[in-house]
């Protein structure tokens, strides 16, 4: 028996090619992971004497971690955050827009589309300012409320902002969904309503189970977004008020830039890191096995 | 089981007309073929009687009742597509029960019925599978089948059979008409391939630019086509279309074609001849000199351009003064490029057709006298 060609080989010689890139990657990418990863061990603070003079703590900024009550609020917070906002939030606007956009004039769409993917493009300071407008006292809201002192961002600080990211990301999953909906034959659709399918029987039983992998992607990259999306946050509520709407990446700016405690917000980031790594390492397996 | 009526029904997309005033009537139980080149508005017309499609003008009727607007799902017709747009998420047995699901039947009925039309068109042992696992002919099939689980009123075929190759479209083909004479439900079947339409149609609607041709049986489709473009349609290789002069020497029409002069009583033609005609021949009925019925007495001569052997037969394209002539020669006829030979025919086999019309001068009289 001889060695087959039907699977991948692998020639010495190709190491030697790919040495120059691993080594760029390793220097200008793994090398700052691996350095914020050992900051996390860490007392590096932002001013005062242990911004030069800091040493490896061991342990003791994790055992803070694990005993520090906002951090699990924060942890939470992200989570609500992520699936609720990203998962949940924005796919599905972004799959009723393009469900409704789908069968409509082509003004209306043309129309439509347009502002969604503006939306989608604006600067997270504009989307933020917009928002802020919309839900403060004196607010679009409050003056429909009939009460000028009604501060939803105030009242519903997480609920608002998850408004806002979900409103910034749809017309990213719109545009997948459309482009989904796009591929799916004509004639299924006739066919089922030959079959004397109502329009509710041929969304539950042909277009949602046919757009099942571009649901489970979208959801997995609007998550990955929102996970992202700590300028929208920040610059809305600080991560306020009162801590509600202090999600990870945001804790992990207080604690390095305003609480000046580097390292513990090194340690904080690793864990952003590793939730983001999971998130993506999702993303990609999904999208993988769909090819 | 129903009749079907066309009345009067106009398409239009934006401003292009792709049906101009199409009147048809379907029989109750029938077997009918629309067939024509591609793009003449079959589908379009299988479409609007679906449902799917909405006539700018005019009405469809399935037995009395009015259906030009009636949305698909109430017309009670069931239809495969070309693509037979297969529900690729769901196995065959999910895609067999979906239609009597959406109907609300009971789940053992469903169960029953579905074994019973897999049974039918052999595909029990395919229920499982999903339609990306099987064949083009089982998708065919699974198809079919979809459309069969039902008794519908009429059944709809667009070019069912375009995908497979010949001989499982040969066997379909046989398949298809069989079950339809079993189920006797009406059913109208697009294509564009004459030879289906031939085996297959009870009758045949010849379909050209949007307009319905003729309508009529496959033999008095062959023997009186109502004109020179269903003549050339029908009939495989195509009819030979001879430029011919006339003159009328009293009761009787002298024609002189290619070299051959005969001629046929004046009673013959339906109304007054015009100044135009053309000639229509089919490959069959022009022979080798060698190889002729004695009938045949008109005689033309002209060089071999072109040989095409099928085996069993052997079609030789011959230049007669300028036409090419497409006629049948004994198979494997010591026969060269180049070569010149006599043909002959008999003047009874002629059609003449209207020289700018194009329409069947001498329809209705089967047994031709020439003089
Ligand atoms: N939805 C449509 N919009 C515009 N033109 C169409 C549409 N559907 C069909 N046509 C045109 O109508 C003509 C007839 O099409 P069709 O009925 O599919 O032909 P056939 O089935 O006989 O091949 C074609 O010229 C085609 O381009
Ligand atoms: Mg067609």
């Amino acid at each position: 028996m001889s060695v087959r060609l039907d699977i991948p080989r692998v020639d010495p010689v190709s190491f030697v090619f790919l040495a120059p890139a691993a080594l760029l990657l390793c220097a200008l990418f793994m090398g700052p992971v691996i350095y914020a990863i050992y900051l996390g061990f860490t007392n590096l603070q932002l001013i005062g004497i242990h911004a030069i003079n800091y040493r490896f703590t061991g342990m003791s900024n994790v055992v803070f971690l694990l005993h520090d009550e906002i951090f699990y609020q924060s942890l939470w917070l992200t989570i609500v955050f992520v699936i609720g906002s990203g998962a949940i939030g924005a796919t599905m606007l972004g799959l009723v827009l393009a469900l409704a956009l789908q069968g409509c004039m082509p003004f209306v769409r043309w129309i439509s589309s347009a502002a969604a993917i503006l939306a989608w493009t604006l600067p997270p300071t504009t989307i933020a300012f917009v928002w802020m407008a919309t839900s403060t006292q004196s607010g679009l809201i409050s003056l429909l409320a009939g009460n000028r002192q009604f501060d939803l961002l105030y009242s519903h600080a997480m609920l608002v902002v998850s408004l806002a990211n979900a409103w910034s990301l749809a017309g990213i999953a719109m545009t997948m969904f459309s482009a989904a909906l796009r591929n799916i034959p004509g004639d299924l659709i006739e066919a089922a309503k030959l079959e004397g399918a109502s329009l509710r029987q041929i969304l539950t039983s042909i277009t949602l189970p046919l757009l099942k992998s571009t649901i489970v992607t979208c959801a997995l990259l609007m998550m990955l977004m929102t996970f992202g999306n700590f300028t929208l946050i920040y610059l809305m509520t600080g991560g306020g008020p009162a801590n509600d709407t202090n999600i990870l990446p945001v804790y992990t700016y207080l604690q390095g830039f305003k609480f000046h405690n580097l390292g513990y917000a090194a340690l904080l980031g690793n864990v952003v890191v590793i939730l983001s790594a999971v998130l993506g390492g999702l993303f990609v397996s999904v999208t993988k096995s769909r090819r | 089981m129903a009749s079907v009526t066309f009345q009067n029904v106009w398409k239009r997309f934006g401003e292009l007309t792709i049906i101009p005033d199409l009147n048809l009537q379907i029989n109750d139980g029938e077997f009918i073929v629309f067939v024509g080149p591609s793009g003449c508005g079959k589908t379009t017309t299988l479409r609007m009687l679906a449902g799917l499609e909405t006539p700018t003008y005019g009405k469809i009727f399935v037995d009395d009742e009015d259906v030009t607007l009636t949305p698909p799902g109430r017309r009670d017709a069931a239809m495969v597509f070309q693509s037979y747009a297969l529900y690729p998420h769901m196995t065959v047995r999910k895609n067999l029960a979906f239609g009597p699901a959406i109907r609300g039947e009971a789940k053992s009925d469903i169960a029953r019925s579905v074994d019973k039309v897999a049974q039918l068109v052999g595909l029990d042992k395919l229920l499982d599978r999903r339609p990306a696992e099987l064949s083009g002919g089982q998708r065919q099939r699974v198809a079919l089948a979809r459309a069969m689980i039902r008794r519908p009123r009429v059944f709809l075929l667009d070019e069912p059979l375009s995908n497979l190759d010949a001989s499982l479209r040969t066997q379909m083909r046989a398949e298809i008409t069989q079950l339809q004479r079993q189920l006797g439900v009406t059913t109208v079947y697009v294509t564009h391939d004459q030879v289906e339409a031939m085996t297959m149609g009870d009758r045949i609607a010849v379909f050209d630019k949007g307009r319905v041709l003729q309508v009529a049986t496959p033999a008095e489709l062959y023997r009186s086509p109502a004109s020179k473009a269903v003549g050339t349609f029908i009939g495989s290789p195509n009819m030979n279309i001879l430029p011919a002069s006339l003159q009328h020497e009293g009761e009787t029409v002298r024609f002189d074609c290619l070299g051959t002069s005969f001629g046929v009583a004046a009673r013959e033609f339906s109304g007054s001849l015009p100044q135009v005609v053309e000639l229509g021949l089919r490959p069959d009925e022009i022979h080798w000199t060698k190889d002729a019925p004695s009938r045949c007495s008109e005689k033309i001569s002209g060089t071999v351009t072109a040989i095409e052997t099928t085996g069993s037969e052997t079609f030789v394209l011959v230049d007669v003064a300028g036409t090419l002539i497409n006629s049948k020669f004994p198979s494997f006829a010591p026969i060269h490029l180049g070569d010149q030979v006599n043909l002959v025919f008999d003047a009874n086999d002629l059609y003449f057709f209207d020289g700018v019309s194009g329409v069947n001068l001498r329809l209705g009289s089967k047994e031709p006298s020439v003089v």
